[in-house]
């Protein structure tokens, strides 16, 4: 296992729900994608109320296991993407009938009136806050060839709305998208200061998830998180 | 298809401009689609803007200068009814599209319409000195700037109105306000005109073209939200169970391979994600270069955005003015500045849109994740539909957005419309006669699973409407 520092530059990230971006959840989604392959679009999905037992975590996750006060996660930090952010811009998208379409196509039964105004065929102008962020850097303890090759492999782009382009990783420039080093330090769990850069099993603190799936209610633990 | 991820470079090369609006309401003119790009030199370091260098002083003197020169553009307007909201609006996109104050104060006074630069005591030995002087960069960047614009236009307009009202009114100090940006370092991050990969993944070049791929292919109708979910990708259902008929998803996946590539809920009740994954196209130019691969970088420092952007502009006349006594009821005013009024209306209008020159080249990227060989005939199949319908962005009723699209697979063509030709490398072929083939073995199932049908309940068929939009067709080009 190496010490290792990971970073990408996405362009007009789109991420709304949480302070921050967890790389452990990256890997183990495409270890899964992996383990599966074209079977993994059909599996059950993950719901905030899928219980522990059918969460799995596969050994092809290239990071190190750790524990404390009986609960495990990986080593790997947490990125703050409030912190990363140089500015927000807004960029808008419509959702619009193509009526000439649905006159071709449709079954043409007597007067059928499609409601624009609601419902499923609602004309939507919407607006999405995205971020310039100079760059993400996570440190972790794992597998760096391996961390290297799953990230090449499944993420061009990161966040929501990612297979429309928004988070879009730009090249380094030697073409990669993703930087993998091997560090001497590890500051996957605390920096050179002693602050956490991820949540730690704490026996006081807030209780928030601790290993990916990071929506699933089972992975709520006491954490000591980040400072802001 | 071999390996987890199949990648696809794409170029696009315009063969006439391309229109892409950014849907701002109330606009004069329709801007393109745009981001702002961070800037970096050859380390990947980030470049910061100049202006973080000037003093207070410095900054309340060129603001004075800009102001100045904005009102002799303000005084060179037509007769026409200006607003100083139309006056912003136009300085916005002249401001993007030129490189330097002499071009933009050109092209400004030229736009408003008016016979030339309009000057008043020494304004003619002003701006040979502004635009002469080491300032005018600056100047051009508090135009570019959408805080300073604003402030400076607003002033304008106050002024305007302390004439007015009388030249005692006292004026409010402009000099005391001082934008934080300032202070602060802000990296240089220009607004790159991009085109979107909803729509390179959705439009006609995506989900909407294997749609239609799909129902040409047997000639069949739909009911609505079939054709909804065809089209973009169904809405979400709600159903008494929150359970997820994974049997159902995995009849679907294997009887609708572009359910697999392009996603979306279905009419089900869970949405899944498509294997497709797609990457805005970039101009290439330099502002553009940090999106592109390095290989294409240097190529694209040789040109900068505002050689590739343009204003169209067009014309709408007033179908009254050959109609009044010919048709009408009664004879009706014409006038210039009819608001809103039925029995009077103006000569016509003239709109503008901001569009890419023809000739500019785009680069894109898609990546099929665990894609099938279905999945990549379903995509292929876009593209036969594109073929007949090769337009990209907006206003194609007026020629824009024709284009050469070449795709590669690892430096080797893999598809490409060039010319009005589509040609499909081998393994694209491969991968639609598979496609082909899945669709006529299971179409009673997939028939069933539409609710589709081959006729309309007034009989008419697919191949009707095929001799009738031909016939239409035919006869537009003869005239």
């Amino acid at each position: 296992m190496d010490n290792v520092r990971i970073s990408c530059r996405p362009h007009a990230l789109y991420y709304e729900r949480d302070r921050w971006i967890k790389l452990d959840s990256l890997l183990l989604k495409a270890a899964l994608q992996e383990q599966y392959g074209a079977v993994f679009q059909a599996l059950p999905p993950i719901s905030p109320t899928t219980p522990a037992e059918a969460l799995e975590y596969p050994d092809a996750v290239p990071l190190e296991r750790r524990e404390r006060l009986g609960v495990w996660y990986y080593a790997c930090s947490w990125v703050d993407v409030e912190a990363a952010t140089l500015r927000v811009f807004t960029s808008s998208y419509v959702r619009h009938l193509s009526e000439e379409l649905f006159r071709r196509y449709s079954l043409n039964k007597g007067r059928e009136v499609i409601h624009t105004g609601k419902g499923a065929d609602k004309l939507v102008y919407e607006q999405e806050r995205l971020r310039l962020v100079g760059e993400l850097v996570w440190y972790a303890v794992g597998d760096a060839a391996e961390i290297k090759r799953l990230l090449e492999t499944y993420y061009h782009s990161l966040g929501k709305k990612e297979s429309q382009g928004c988070g879009q990783l730009a090249p380094y420039s030697d073409g990669s998208l993703w930087r993998v080093e091997v560090v001497d330090y590890d500051y996957s769990e605390r920096d050179a200061d002693g602050k956490a850069t991820r949540g730690l099993p704490a026996e006081r603190g807030v209780r928030y998830p601790v290993r990916p799936p990071y929506y699933v209610r089972a992975n709520v633990t006491t954490l000591e998180l980040p400072p802001r | 298809m071999n390996g987890q991820t199949f990648e696809l470079e794409g170029f696009i090369t315009l063969k006439s401009s391309l229109a892409h609006g950014a849907f701002e309401t109330g606009a004069t003119v329709v801007p393109f689609r745009r981001e702002p790009v961070l800037q970096r030199n050859a380390n990947d370091e980030i470049i910061f803007e100049d202006a973080e260098a000037l003093s207070s002083e410095a900054l309340s003197a060129l603001r004075a200068q800009a102001r100045r020169l904005l009102a002799i553009a303000w005084r060179s307007k037509s007769e026409r009814q200006w607003t100083y909201a139309q006056f912003q609006d136009r300085i916005l996109v002249y401001a993007r599209m030129t490189t330097t104050l002499a071009a933009l104060t050109a092209r400004l006074i030229r736009e408003m319409g008016g016979t030339g630069p309009v000057y008043r005591e020494d304004d003619a030995q002003f701006l040979a000195a502004t635009l002469a002087s080491p300032a005018a960069p600056h100047i051009l960047e508090l135009l570019r700037d959408d805080g300073e614009r604003l402030l400076l236009v607003a002033q304008l307009q106050a002024e305007s109105q302390a004439r007015h009202a009388g030249a005692e009114t006292e004026m409010f100090d402009f000099g005391d306000i001082q934008p934080l940006a300032v202070n602060t370092r802000r990296p240089r991050m220009p607004l790159v005109p991009v085109y979107s990969a909803n729509a390179l993944r959705n439009a006609m070049t995506g989900r909407r073209g294997a749609a239609l791929y799909l129902l040409d292919h047997f000639g069949w109708f739909v009911d609505v939200p079939a054709l909804r979910a065809l089209l973009s990708g169904g809405a979400l259902q709600k159903v008494g169970s929150s359970d997820i008929d994974l049997g159902l998803r995995v009849d679907l996946l294997n009887l609708m391979p572009l359910y697999g590539l392009y996603g979306g809920a279905f009419n089900q009740n869970a949405m899944i994600q498509g294997s497709l994954k797609a990457a805005k196209a970039w101009p290439m130019v330099a502002e553009a270069a940090q999106m592109l691969p390095p290989y294409l970088r240097h190529e694209a420092s040789q040109l900068s955005m505002a050689d590739i952007v343009n204003v169209e502009a067009y014309s709408r006349r007033e179908d009254a003015l050959t109609l009044v006594g010919l048709y009408l009821k009664r004879p009706i005013a014409i006038k210039k500045d009819a608001r809103g009024d039925d029995e009077a209306t103006h000569g016509g209008m003239v709109f503008e849109r901001e569009v890419l020159v023809a000739g500019t080249q785009l680069y894109t990227s898609q990546s099929l994740v665990y894609a099938s060989q279905l999945q990549l005939g379903a995509w292929v199949s876009a593209w036969q539909t594109f073929a007949r319908v090769p337009y990209l962005g907006g206003a194609s009723q007026q020629g824009n957005g024709r284009a050469n699209v070449c795709w590669y697979h690892h430096s080797v063509p893999f598809l490409s419309y060039v010319d009005d030709v589509l040609w499909l490398s081998d393994a694209a072929s491969h991968a639609l006669e598979a496609y082909n083939a899945h669709l006529d073995a299971h179409r009673s199932e997939i028939q069933e699973l539409l609710g589709a049908v081959t006729a309309r309940e007034d009989g008419t068929t697919a191949a009707d409407l095929h001799e009738w939009q031909a016939a239409m067709e035919s006869e537009e080009f003869d005239g």
